[in-house]
């Protein structure tokens, strides 16, 4: 080939490529690279994130279901006649001669009187010497300190929480927090420039073709993500902002510095601080008035009284409340009643009403976004709410993957050079693992509970290797397996575990839904009946793979046929 | 084989634009959270807050605009150019009793 036609040949490709790269084409083009190239890297990470947070709007549920030796606890508890405690007064004095007892010299005493009823635990927490926050429990009748509870639980569990810790740090610490944050950094992103990319985004809303391979994954795509974008923006902002001042410090030590210091000055132009100590000793007054005045002021039942520099004249006494569930239902924000005072002159120094903020209108938002993330409000009708949008994000990482690779199945793509067909299969494994994987994990790890053996020391550690086992095992498996197969075999797998879960239980704690039902304990039964709707959606998408198996055969071989009479040009370039 | 000279630096301008993104637009992000945690005129505790919900509005507007059909040399620009006088801002705002 002589060297003007080789010239002649780049210039038609450079031609063909505009349009296909980065910032290239028209606007609406270059947006249409961005949304493929940064949902694709980030969906297999956002799908897990997504199913995860999911999960951990009913993370009570789960807990409740993974911890069954507190069953027959709970409903012995309600049943049993309640046993005559003392009141908050006395409960209060008691509490603080514990305190004073044993820990003198603790900077601060947070003594815990009651229930909102003004019944249940008393108990009292400190910072010990190395700076860890404990707590002990006293007896609400007698104020004698019950022995600690030291014994192993039988059945050591992170249970619910699980999924709240990994849906947001992974299990790693900053270093996971941060993959989030960049993670739904780049959802915002291609949430932007997905909306700008789709041209007729009202119209599409009404449509949906079935059973039209790429343009029926296109159209579930945009429908799940379309119907609930507001949910979406919403949910990655505020799950963004919520550890705003991690990923965005700049600000803050730009005005304050980095110390120790700089951080308390922080909060105490936010909460007015604490005070200093003055050196002159005085006893902690009977805490009785402080907790009346404070509970009259925010008008809440008086959850936590606060001692700061116990023992010291400067001392100061905070009074803080028990949110009750009507008003949580209406509120955002969901910070509870405070009212502080002067230990020594009773001057009331505090106020903050419930739902207000420590701070001006930005510290509300904070607040108000926190609770808007976490579904705190609005009760189980916004929990199911949360659940169902939080399913549809799930679905749109989940359809946006695949319709990548639905776009490029049967073609013979030169984006990654001669790499392109490698990073093809590198796609089609991590999709089934990330979206079947990842659900064989999640069911296993409920599994797990029920098989991992009682009283092991660090059962819970376990149970968490089984959850990241099972989803390596499954990545291991689509990598090694033929795409089609890898989807089969593992939707089928999931389909059995989650149909399953009802049957496991009874074979290991003899409970079983018709015994939930009838004692109404609508957690665990509730967690059954998602666990079974789960499986019988993954039968669904298994009757799905087995039909499109039997007719994408024909289409790839017809396919095959047509691009070897008409070679592409790609394929004809030098 | 000539075909391969083409993708280096389509590579290297797609990683231009990645960095000015990422980099570039969390710098111009971080100058907005400075600037307005110093010029709002709420107490500064709040006004830190406000500055850092804020920015990640911008960063993520910035990344946008970075995959956009402008020039990645135009993109650094347009990018490092306002954060340095929003910082500037952020910097002299209180240094003269703003």
């Amino acid at each position: 080939m002589s060297n003007s036609q080789t010239k002649a040949a780049h210039k038609a490709l450079r031609r063909k490529a505009a349009g296909n790269g980065a910032g290239e084409g028209g606007f609406r083009q270059a947006q249409a690279w961005l949304h493929t190239w940064c949902g694709l890297w980030f969906s297999w990470l956002l799908f897990a994130v997504f199913l995860t947070g999911t999960l951990a709007v009913f993370d009570e549920p789960i807990s409740h279901w993974m911890t069954p030796e507190h069953h027959a606890e709970e409903a012995a508890a309600a049943a049993a006649p309640k046993a005559a405690t003392a009141g908050r007064a006395q409960r209060l004095a008691w509490g603080m001669a514990y305190m004073a007892e044993h820990h003198p010299q603790a900077q601060m005493w947070e003594l815990w009187p009651s229930d909102a009823q003004g019944g249940g635990e008393l108990k009292v927490y400190w910072f010990d010497a190395k700076g860890q926050y404990v707590a002990a429990a006293l007896n609400p009748a007698t104020g004698e300190a019950l022995a600690a509870d030291t014994a192993t639980p039988v059945r050591g569990t992170l249970a619910g929480h699980h999924f709240v810790d990994f849906h947001y740090e992974l299990h790693a610490g900053q270093v996971g927090l941060w993959i989030v944050g960049i993670a739904a950094l780049a959802m915002l992103v291609a949430l932007v420039s997905g909306v700008i990319t789709h041209k007729r985004i009202f119209k599409d809303f009404f449509t949906f073709r079935p059973k039209k391979g790429q343009r029926s994954w296109l159209d579930a795509h945009n429908a799940v993500a379309v119907l609930t974008l507001p949910f979406q923006l919403m949910i990655a902002y505020t799950g963004i902002v919520i550890s705003g001042l991690t990923f965005m410090p700049v600000a803050k030590l730009a005005h304050d510095g980095s110390d120790k210091a700089a951080q308390q000055q922080f909060m105490a132009e936010l909460n007015g601080g604490k005070p200093a100590r003055s050196g002159t000793a005085m006893p902690v007054p009977a805490l009785e008035s402080f907790a009346a005045r404070g509970q009259a002021l925010m008008g809440q039942p008086v959850r936590a009284v606060v001692i700061d520099h116990p023992g010291d004249a400067a001392a100061r006494i905070g009074v803080y409340g028990w949110n009750g569930e009507a008003e949580s239902l209406h509120r955002l924000s969901p910070t509870t009643g405070m009212a502080s005072f002067s230990a020594a002159t009773g001057e009331l120094l505090q106020v903050r009403l419930p739902g207000a903020a420590d701070g001006g209108t930005a510290a509300l938002a904070q607040s108000a976004m926190g609770g808007l993330h976490m579904a705190s409000f609005g009760g189980w009708a916004v929990k199911w709410l949360y659940f169902l949008c939080g399913l549809a994000g799930t679905a749109m990482m989940g359809t946006g993957a695949i319709l990548f690779m639905v776009k490029r199945r049967g073609k013979h793509g030169t984006e990654f050079g001669g790499a392109t067909a490698h990073v093809y299969r590198l796609v089609e494994g991590l999709n089934v693992a990330a979206i079947a994987g990842l659900g064989i994990a999640c069911i296993g790890y409920l599994w797990a509970n029920r098989l991992v053996p009682l009283g092991l020391t660090q059962r819970a550690d376990w149970e968490l290797r089984v959850f990241f086992g099972l989803w390596l095992l499954a990545l291991v498996h689509a990598l090694l397996r033929r795409p089609g197969a890898a989807w089969r075999e593992q939707m089928g797998l999931l389909a059995a575990l989650c149909l399953l879960l009802p049957v496991l239980n009874f074979a290991t704690t003899g409970d079983w839904p018709l015994a939930q039902w009838l004692r109404g304990d609508w957690e665990s039964a509730g967690v059954e009946a998602v666990s079974v709707a789960f499986g019988v959606a993954a039968v669904a998408a298994l009757r799905f793979l087995r039909r499109r198996e039997r007719h994408g055969v024909a289409h790839t071989t017809k396919k095959a046929v047509r691009s070897t009479a008409t070679p592409t040009t790609a394929e004809a370039s030098p | 084989m000539p075909s391969s000279s083409i993708p280096a630096p389509a590579g290297l301008l797609v990683l231009s634009r990645l960095a000015a993104a990422v980099f570039g637009g969390y710098a111009l992000a971080a100058a907005t959270a400075v600037c307005l945690a110093a010029v709002l005129p709420s107490a500064r505790a709040d006004a830190v807050l406000a500055g850092m919900q804020f920015s990640f509005v911008v960063h993520t507007l910035a990344v946008v605009w970075a995959f956009s059909p402008v020039r990645p040399a135009r993109v650094w620009l347009g990018l490092l150019g306002p954060a340095v006088v929003l910082a500037l801002v952020g910097w002299l705002w209180p240094r003269v009793g703003g």
